[in-house]
């Protein structure tokens, strides 16, 4: 199970982590510190760039991580628990992560830029942090079920990238969003069912990725 | 009862894909501290089968089991094993883009007899470059990341697949050369398939050869080499010495008529010797087209 877990860890969570920490890095730098606006642009747009990351290493590594950890002697159980496992602390970094970054502009007294309001209002407002969660944890559960479709039925797997791409970039608006809304109306702005649908969805993605690799044959 | 001790074992294994049956009850025993050849001809199964027995390939029917215990999701059994497989240069994704490294790093992850030293040298060796990706390798530099994966698994039982495919003669050569060495120093157990037959053959202590989906033979290759011959004369006195031997294929040329046969090596020599015939020897490739050639012989 270590042994799964560092590799998942390896593959998966460093690579999206520290590219979104890069890209977080250098639009707030860029954006703020050296104030181009076109970067300040760039920074808002940190949560999609998370879930972009996210969902592309998590299809990389059911189309060719899966393989590899199995050629090398994974047990099948370790590694599909390990993705459960590596997904949710994926999660909880990149949420850790999108927070700490929309933070910064205040603590450093970059206030007085314009264009970063939906981000401050992550900042601000836990609210939206259990859908930015969820939207995350979805991304990675969908990103691992794209990659297994793209295994058997490339079409299919390129349908479900775009479908997901078109409910991520609203999800993101939403989540983002929930504070600016709340204010007007503190009495939850979006329906339970919605956070009941969207981990739904991951859990399912998630159970159906385990299942495969269960039964996958490495080629 | 035969003792068990690291012993890799396939009982009644089935495999099909879809209509296509690709193994079917297949029964075979590896013992300990042997070099064995695996060959086949093309879609014979011998990837499907290196996969069940590592667990890397699921099964329809059957067991395989190590030291006695299942190997299918025992990890005590899967790090006695390393199939170290050909190596793609494109995946479904695309391009096969990760790095000889990444391979190096998740085999250091999951085998836990991993000889990093003996890695590192044999990288060297090869004049491997660790950040080179994998797509863009050559056919002999995927082959040579293969066989470093295999040797430095240091694993008890360590199978490779296809393993000099690509290779030029001189990398073959030191290929085998590593392989015996390694024999020599550790004594674990080899399994190498390959379709380079001859080449490989003084290498093999045992040779299994499989063909549509079950296992014809798994012996001492000197033993089987020596059931094998051709009798070449004229076509009476070639069939007078036939009798008693089998006959798997028969070529005549005008009176001339050469058979491959397969008996007990004294019953070759008395054949041999019981009329004006030449008992030509055959090699471990000319057994194997006289066994798996179906009508391709001689």
């Amino acid at each position: 199970m270590k042994r799964c877990m560092r590799f998942l860890l390896r593959l998966h969570l460093l690579p999206a982590a520290g590219v979104s920490l890069l890209f977080a890095a250098v639009s707030l730098l860029l954006g703020f510190w050296g104030d181009i606006s076109f970067f300040r642009s760039y920074y808002t747009a940190l949560p999609l760039v998370v879930v972009v990351l996210l969902f592309v290493f998590a299809a990389s590594f059911t189309t060719s991580g899966v393989s590899l950890a199995l050629s090398m002697g994974a047990r099948r159980h370790d590694l599909a628990a390990s993705m459960v496992g590596g997904f949710l602390l994926g999660t909880i970094v990149c949420v850790a992560l999108t927070v700490l970054t929309a933070m910064v502009p205040a603590l450093a007294g970059w206030t007085d830029r314009d264009t970063y309001g939906v981000m401050l209002l992550l900042s601000i407002s836990p609210v939206s942090w259990p859908m930015l969660a969820l939207v995350y944890l979805l991304a990675q559960g969908a990103g691992a079920f794209a990659g297994l479709l793209m295994l058997g039925h490339k079409v299919l797997g390129v349908i479900l990238i775009a479908l997901f791409w078109a409910l991520a970039s609203g999800l993101v608006f939403v989540a983002v969003m929930i504070p600016a809304a709340a204010l007007e109306t503190p009495l939850g702005v979006l329906p339970v069912a919605l956070y009941l649908i969207l981990g739904g969805l991951s859990v399912l993605f998630l159970l159906l990725t385990g299942r495969w690799v269960l039964r996958a044959v490495v080629r | 009862m035969m003792n068990e001790t690291g012993v890799l074992k396939a009982e009644g294994v089935c495999k099909s894909y879809g209509q296509n049956t690709v193994l079917s009850g297949l029964d075979l025993t590896i013992q300990p501290g042997k070099i064995y050849g695996l060959i086949g001809r093309n879609g014979a199964g011998k990837t499907t089968l290196l996969g069940i027995l590592t667990a890397q390939n699921t099964m329809d029917a059957g067991a395989v089991t190590y030291d006695g215990q299942p190997v299918w999701e025992n990890q005590w059994a899967l790090d006695h094993l390393c199939f170290s497989r050909e190596l793609q240069a494109t995946l479904v994704s695309g391009q096969n883009a990760q790095r000889v490294k990444q391979y190096l790093r998740a085999a250091e992850d999951f085998l836990p007899h991993w000889d990093g030293d003996y890695a590192r040298r044999l990288l060297e060796e090869f004049q491997l470059d660790p950040k080179k990706k994998i797509f863009q390798l050559s056919k002999g530099q995927m082959s040579m990341v293969t066989i470093l994966i295999a040797l430095a698994s240091r694993a008890p039982i360590t199978i490779l697949d296809e393993p000099v495919a690509g290779l030029d003669v001189v990398m073959r050569e030191r290929f085998y050369r590593l392989l015996l060495e390694d024999y020599g120093q550790t004594g674990r157990t080899f399994i190498v398939s390959t379709h380079i037959i001859e080449e490989a053959a003084s290498v093999f202590e045992d040779v299994i050869i499989l063909d549509q989906g079950r296992i014809l033979e798994n012996c001492p290759t000197e033993e089987l080499v020596a059931q094998f011959a051709y009798l070449t004369g004229r076509e009476d006195e070639v069939d007078l010495a036939c009798r008693g031997l089998q006959v798997l294929s028969t070529q005549q040329m005008g009176r001339r008529k050469t058979c491959a046969v397969r008996g007990e090596p004294a019953a070759l020599s008395a054949a041999a010797g019981a009329g004006d015939v030449d008992l030509v020897p055959m090699n471990l490739q000319k057994v194997f087209v006289a066994l798996c050639g179906h009508g391709d012989e001689l």
